[in-house]
């Protein structure tokens, strides 16, 4: 009899988890709620490996932007700000910028119609991970990253092209299908005993059979972490150390330049490109870096404008996360001060400095504006 | 759903608790809801072609009983037509209308080449384990024609025949008078039987995920780019993927026998330790048994079997081969992989018949030869199975054959390397002298499933690698 209940109630435990695992808006509720904790809580790294020493048990307040860490600045309200990023910007509060007003699209996530304000300054800036430099600007793939699907377009753009679908949630997704599996093992993977087991398991490997889960790489000293993608000698041009040929060099350069172009004639005063340095690139810059972003930026002199990242970081040692891809707060915000820097230089004058956050500025427009506050 | 992932563990788990707190009425009806399920995982919809199949099959089998004469003949080959109709609408109308527009775009002057599937209907895609349960479909129409089995008059349980989860997409293809008979009995809790089944399941548990999908990890790159590899990489690929199939395919077997032996369903063998034979026609007597015995029954015996002329007893054998590589898929891969085995049979019955002096004397070490010289010819052929066309086929045996150069070139770690021929040292030892794990000592059953569990957890991979006959 108690046999018989007690595999009655493991039965039930397991088919209330498939039946959330089946349905989006189930699933959805669950990891939204107090009761699931973020998978990437130490890390993403972390996350793909299971591997303890890279456990970044502060990665919660190393990985954002507060307002005690925002640089004073003087505000410049002439500067209207356009960010097109990927994950390495968009957890930076938009109020730690210091132009008159900001906006910030995800690549490949989000796009959004625009007026450009002719009395104000209009400058892009298009930000991209070394990594992704190959995907998104090889001769198949830049115009549907950046022209097509722009992070921005006019409505006259926006008649040419199409843009993102938007996506809607069902109560039954992918009904049984690869991405059941995948919240299976999120929804029972991602708690405290099973994290044990996996960095046993995780160590068991690396110890017997040189391992890292997930194919990702570690660094010859053993030191440092990366993603395969960006570390790997076999995987392809996302590599840091995988071989490029100037050809492929110019093919990134030239597509650039077109996007760079398109923008122009949107009507942007300007637009800059920055390219993030893989993690690998700065902390493992021994062990054969294809040097992809001085190449990029000596091959673009006089055809479109740089934002050098990599030489404000090459001899940093501190800049990335132990458990992450990505880098942390200092290196947020040496790119907000390098941001800042740049909209104070293209700034036709400068407001006097306004002090704290979520303020309200008045500038040469009729209406108030409010500054945007933390984004997703 | 894949047996080597967590949904299938959850979705055994409930199964099989539910199983033995019903009574026989209940269990049918929750074993076809499971199947039902457990095949929508893949795609949903294509559960209304094995609707469709099982209506045709237990229609015809009710109307071939109740006939005689021609009219039994007639509803027989509607059926088959109506199963065959399936298959080939799905697997080989690409094959056929591409080597048609290869072959005769010009002849007939077409004025654009005939449209593939694809692009008449979007989005199609070739109906999982579709082979598996069309054969097992047929094979009851056949025999209950033949008048060993009689008609199926419950719906439900002829339903189960053809969908019984754990054999649905791989196997074992089974025979009505096995499996039929056993959904009509009630089984008892019977704790020998699962604990029997559940060390077969991890057995085969430990063979795909610790050995197939680490063995793959250096076919896969090898095989992807066979131009950029040495020789010795493309041959220690080749000889890894001897292995990966095997495993793969046999530990889905192990998986699909155990899960029916916890529930108390006896499903047949389907590998005895293929590695271990002594000459192609032993291998083909313990390599995918319930598919080599389907074309001997179904197939090779109607068309004469060895009762006809020489001539003809081998050119049955070379159209039986080619039938298998056939059924396995379409494309001219599948097809010489089946000519080369058939091949091998034909010379092997040759020198048998007409040139005994060839053969060698039974000794311990020409057993050994033996193995060794049918595990090559196995391997060789292998090569077609895997590779991605027939030309990287060829190439990859001229490399292997004449290599250029010695380097191993591999994602693997060295260690990784020792630990892959650590496992097929492993395999081999445990086929030859433990191909059964005793498991009545029920000490020693939970000593050793704990610790299949454990291996299994930490060197298995789990990146939701299918299995490969499922494309099948």
């Amino acid at each position: 009899m108690v046999l018989r209940f007690l595999s009655i109630l493991v039965a039930g435990i397991a088919l209330g988890f498939i039946i959330i695992a089946n349905s989006d808006a189930l699933f959805y509720a669950w990891t939204n709620s107090r009761f699931f904790p973020s998978p990437n809580r130490y890390g993403d790294l972390y996350n793909l490996t299971n591997l303890r020493t890279f456990k970044e048990r502060d990665y919660a307040t190393q990985s954002v932007l507060t307002p005690l860490d925002f640089p004073r600045h003087k505000r410049q309200a002439d500067v209207h700000l356009y960010l097109f990023g990927d994950s390495f910007i968009d957890r930076i509060p938009l109020e730690s910028y210091c132009a008159g007003q900001t906006e910030f699209e995800r690549v490949g996530v989000s796009s959004r119609e625009i007026t450009l304000n002719p009395n104000q300054v209009n400058i892009l800036i298009i930000e991209n991970v070394e990594r992704g430099i190959a995907d998104r600007f090889s001769n198949y793939d830049y115009f549907n990253t950046y022209i097509e699907n722009a992070g921005y377009y006019t409505a006259t753009t926006r008649k040419r092209f199409k843009n993102n679908p938007s996506v809607n949630l069902g109560i039954w997704g992918d009904f049984g299908g690869h991405a059941v599996e995948e919240r299976l093992q999120l929804l029972l993977g991602n708690y405290g005993p099973f994290l044990l087991l996996k960095e046993f398991k995780a160590w068991v490997n690396l110890w017997l059979l040189n391992k890292v889960d997930g194919n990702n790489v570690l660094s010859s000293d053993k030191k440092y972490l990366f993603y395969q993608n960006e570390a790997s000698r076999t995987v392809g041009y996302t590599s840091s150390f995988y071989p490029i040929p100037d050809t492929v060099v110019t093919q990134f350069v030239n597509n650039m330049d077109k996007v760079y172009r398109h923008y122009r004639q949107m009507g942007f005063d300007e637009v800059y490109f920055a390219i993030i340095p893989n993690k690998a690139t700065i902390l493992a810059p021994n062990e054969g870096y294809n040097r992809l972003i001085p190449r990029i930026m000596k091959e673009s002199a006089g055809r479109f404008q740089m934002i050098d990242m990599y030489s404000k970081l090459k001899n940093t040692i501190d800049y990335y996360h132990v458990g992450d891809g990505h880098w942390n707060k200092k290196g947020m915000l040496m790119w907000v001060n390098e941001v800042n820097n740049l909209t104070r230089k293209v700034s036709r004058k400068a407001l006097p400095p306004v002090a704290g956050t979520d303020q309200r500025l008045q500038t040469n427009d009729t209406t108030a504006l409010r500054v945007t506050t933390f984004r997703k | 759903m894949l047996f080597n992932s967590l949904h299938f563990l959850l979705f055994f788990i409930i199964i099989t608790a539910c199983y033995f707190n019903l009574g026989w009425g209940g269990r049918w009806r929750l074993l076809l809801f499971a199947s039902c399920y457990f095949y929508m995982a893949f795609k949903p919809v294509y559960i209304l072609i094995l609707a469709v199949t099982i209506i045709v099959d237990y229609l015809a089998g009710l109307w071939i009983e109740k006939h005689t004469g021609q009219t039994r003949k007639v509803i027989l080959i509607i059926s088959l037509l109506s199963n065959i109709g399936f298959l080939a609408f799905f697997k080989y109308y690409d094959f056929l209308v591409d080597n048609i527009n290869t072959a005769f775009l010009q002849l007939l002057s077409l004025p654009k080449p005939l449209p593939m599937l694809g692009e008449v209907i979007p989005g199609i895609i070739l109906p999982i384990g579709l082979s598996f349960h069309t054969f097992q479909a047929m094979s009851y129409t056949i025999e209950v024609y033949r008048g060993n089995q009689p008609a199926e008059r419950h719906f439900g349980i002829y339903s189960l025949y053809v969908m019984f989860y754990p054999q649905l997409v791989a196997g074992p293809i089974e025979r009505p008078q096995n499996v039929l008979p056993q959904f009509h009995r009630y089984h008892s809790f019977d704790w020998e039987a699962v604990k029997s089944g559940l060390m077969q399941m991890a057995w085969g548990m430990f063979k795909k995920v610790v050995i197939a999908d680490r063995l793959a990890l250096m076919v896969d790159h090898a095989y992807r780019m066979p131009e950029g590899h040495s020789g010795t990489t493309l041959l220690v690929a080749t000889f890894f993927y001897t292995f990966q199939i095997y495993c793969d395919f046999s530990g889905y077997s192990d998986m699909a026998i155990g899960a029916a032996k916890v529930m108390g369903f006896d499903l047949m063998t389907n590998f005895r330790s293929p590695y271990l034979s002594k000459s192609i026609s032993e291998f083909w007597g313990r390599w995918h048994i319930s598919l080599s015995t389907w074309f001997r029954d179904y197939l090779y015996i109607p068309l004469g079997g060895n009762r006809v002329a020489e001539g003809r007893i081998y050119a049955n054998l070379m159209l039986v081969f080619v039938v298998s590589g056939l059924w396995h898929g379409a494309s001219w891969n599948f097809i010489v992989w089946g000519f080369l085995h058939g091949t091998y049979l034909v010379l092997a019955k040759l020198r048998d018949d007409h040139l005994p002096a060839l053969k060698l004397t039974p000794t311990p070490w020409t057993q050994v030869l033996n193995v060794i010289i049918t595990f090559l010819l196995v391997m060789l052929a292998w090569v077609f199975f895997r590779a991605s066309s027939l030309s990287d086929a060829f190439y990859i045996i001229q490399k292997m054959i004449f290599p250029t150069d010695f380097q191993l070139s591999t994602t693997l770690s060295r260690a990784e390397i020792i630990f892959s021929f650590f496992l097929i040292t492993f395999l081999i030892f445990k086929e030859r002298f433990y191909p059964h794990i005793d498991t009545s000592h029920t000490t020693r059953f939970y000593v050793l499933f704990l610790c299949a569990c454990t291996l299994i957890y930490l060197f298995g991979i789990y990146n939701s690698n299918q299995f490969i006959y499922f494309q099948f």
